[in-house]
């Protein structure tokens, strides 16, 4: 089909198609195409078919600057010339401006490594635009013209946006704008995730189980990272994978999405808070190795204990939050009844056992420890002045569950210190509580037995505890 | 088209159109005959002469109204010579616009346009044709 063939033009300038332009079937003109034809016709004597246009007519088009099929051709039709929209749909490289600058339809080309047939949909003061082109032209060329301005006014300040999200793809995004004309380009890319196996039903009914809600909280993930603000939380119902909860979120910011979040179709959903930076492959964080990246600003419930540590998330202001890290300490190579005692190296050949001061009642069972340190076992024992209680939790600053209790006079001021193991064994090694590792530290333990038949020349070394927790061998070397 | 004033007591329309010619007149014992033109009627020639036109170019030459036109061909050559008429001072026919394009064979150049009034006697204008 030629442009000629395609068009009529009027006696009042309308050019106008004969039938409607089929995507995936009908094949473009360039703007170039619709000048030369215009042109062709306007040096004819007189008109010739259903083509209203000759050398009686005014110039009916020019160019800005000369013709140029390489390059995208700005069209400006003359002075009553026009097209409406349905005829712009059959144009591409470059961009028609008509009616004295009142309306504009500039090219949009889209450039980039995208999977085969990726779906391109276009955003225009936050609608989609119905869709003129198929799925297939991005496998050559994706190029087409989009009404930029009409009546005299820039539409949306001539900005729009070209997506491409497609459950099972990596999703993609570009910000452009078309109010200079000629022909803009938007560079998208597209790759398969390995990380969609669910359909996207399941996908869906998944997320359906999940809450999304916009709402400042302060929470502490516990890695160390401290109480800190988070804008939204993704609420999970405790029997949901984190690998499951990516691929709904994935789906429910699809082009496809029927979901709302933060207040907006999912399908132009892309970031918490507009001063974070997007993710623009993955709008709620990448999943990548079995750990999910959470994007800025969420929190994240309901994750299930085999889970606990395949995420992070960053907080409002940027801090990257890891889920703690629970490590032991532990001393083989034990037998039944040797003492053993694992407390923080002093650096000097000894052990802490100053590690904090202690002011506590008489008959207490809970106290304050001014400093306590997060990586302290959940349960242990503490000394205090050297005197032995073991406690069976802390929160915050606070030992509870001392036994026996304080001793009658108490404590004002008294040196006290949390070894990581202080007991005697059951059994061919000793294990301490699990401890929230935060930095590494070194630990001075010693095995000790002088009881008949199974006495040892006192061992004493140093262990190293990293985020994988620390152990040490006793050396036994017998003393009798 | 001229006409002639009769004396209505001959018994004949007081106004008779006449050929169109130079003006002329006779002067008979109790008649006299004399031609005077219409607005329409031209005056004299105009020999207007186009230069520098790209061989292949579409001429017309029309009323600046687009209501008549005076020329229409397609150049041999870079000269153009086209005699047209010229009509009484006034008339919206001399006012003319000339039109020179080349769009349907390379190599195609911008459509040229220009005004100029029709005068008697001769003139000459540049076509300045930008490649388009």
């Amino acid at each position: 089909m030629t442009i000629n063939t395609t068009f009529t033009i009027a006696a009042n300038g309308n050019i106008r198609q004969g039938s409607a332009f089929v995507p995936g079937t009908s094949v473009r003109f360039t703007t170039l195409d619709l000048h030369k034809w215009l042109q062709d016709l306007a040096d004819d004597p007189a008109y010739t078919g259903d083509d209203v246009m000759s050398i009686l007519n005014s110039n009916p088009s020019e160019l800005a600057g000369k013709r140029n099929a390489a390059r995208p051709m700005p069209v400006t039709l003359l002075p009553n010339v026009n097209i409406s929209d349905a005829e712009a749909q059959w144009f591409r490289f470059g961009s028609v401006e008509q009616n004295s600058g009142a309306d504009l339809y500039t090219g949009l080309k889209v450039l980039g490594t995208l999977v085969a047939n990726s779906p391109i949909y276009i955003t225009q003061s936050n609608a989609k635009l119905p869709k003129y082109w198929a799925d297939a032209d991005v496998n050559t060329s994706f190029q087409i013209l989009v009404k930029a301005k009409s009546g005299g006014a820039l539409i949306d300040s001539g900005n729009i946006t070209a997506w491409s999200r497609k459950y099972g793809q990596t999703f993609s995004h570009f910000d452009l704008n078309l109010s200079a004309g000629g022909e803009q380009v938007a560079a998208l890319g597209t790759s398969l995730d390995t990380n969609i196996i669910l359909s996207a039903a399941a996908a869906e009914a998944i997320y359906n189980t999940m809450t999304v809600a916009v709402a400042n909280t302060t929470q502490d993930l516990g890695g160390g990272q401290g109480s800190l603000l988070h804008k939204g939380t993704i609420t999970l119902n405790g029997t949901t994978s984190l690998a499951d909860a990516y691929q709904a979120l994935m789906w429910a910011s699809s082009e496809a999405s029927t979901a709302t979040i933060a207040g907006v179709p999912g399908w132009r959903y892309r970031v918490l808070d507009a001063a974070y930076a997007e993710n623009v492959s993955a709008p709620f964080g990448t999943f990548a190795g079995g750990k999910w990246f959470v994007a800025q600003g969420w929190w994240v419930t309901g994750v299930m204990p085999a889970d606990s540590k395949n995420y992070q998330l960053i907080s409002d202001n940027g801090t990257i939050e890891t889920p703690p890290n629970t490590v032991q300490v532990s001393v083989s190579g034990l037998v039944l009844g040797d003492y053993v005692l694992v407390a923080r190296d002093n650096g000097a050949g000894s052990y802490i056992s100053t590690e904090y001061t202690v002011t506590a009642a008489a008959a207490a069972t809970s106290i304050t420890v001014t400093g306590l340190k997060t990586d302290t076992p959940a349960s242990g024992v503490i000394r205090i002045n050297g005197d032995r209680y073991t406690y069976t939790g802390w929160t915050g600053t606070t030992v509870s569950g001392l036994s026996p209790a304080i001793k009658a006079g108490g404590y004002t001021a008294a040196p006290a210190f949390i070894p990581m193991l202080d007991g005697v064994s059951a059994g061919t090694s000793m294990t301490s509580a699990s401890f929230q590792f935060g930095t590494p530290f070194t630990c001075r333990y010693f095995v000790r037995n002088g009881t008949d038949g199974s006495a040892i020349v006192p061992f004493e070394s140093t262990l190293s505890v990293t985020s994988t927790g620390g152990s040490g061998p006793a050396v036994r070397g017998a003393d009798e | 088209m001229a006409s002639m004033l009769i004396p209505s007591t001959w018994g004949l329309p007081s106004v008779v159109h006449l050929p169109t010619g130079v003006g002329s007149r006779s002067t008979q014992p109790g008649a006299a005959l004399g031609k005077l033109r219409l607005p329409t009627d031209p005056i004299g020639i105009f020999a207007l002469t186009l230069n520098n036109i790209v061989t292949g170019s579409s001429l017309q030459i029309e009323s600046q109204d687009s209501s008549t036109v005076f020329h229409n061909s397609v150049v041999s050559g870079t000269t153009k010579s086209v005699t047209l008429q010229v009509y009484a001072p006034g008339s919206a026919l001399n006012a003319l616009r000339i039109k020179v394009r080349k769009g349907s064979v390379e190599p195609f150049y911008r459509p040229y346009e220009t005004l100029l009034s029709a005068v008697v006697g001769a003139q000459s204008i540049y076509v300045s044709q930008i490649p388009d």
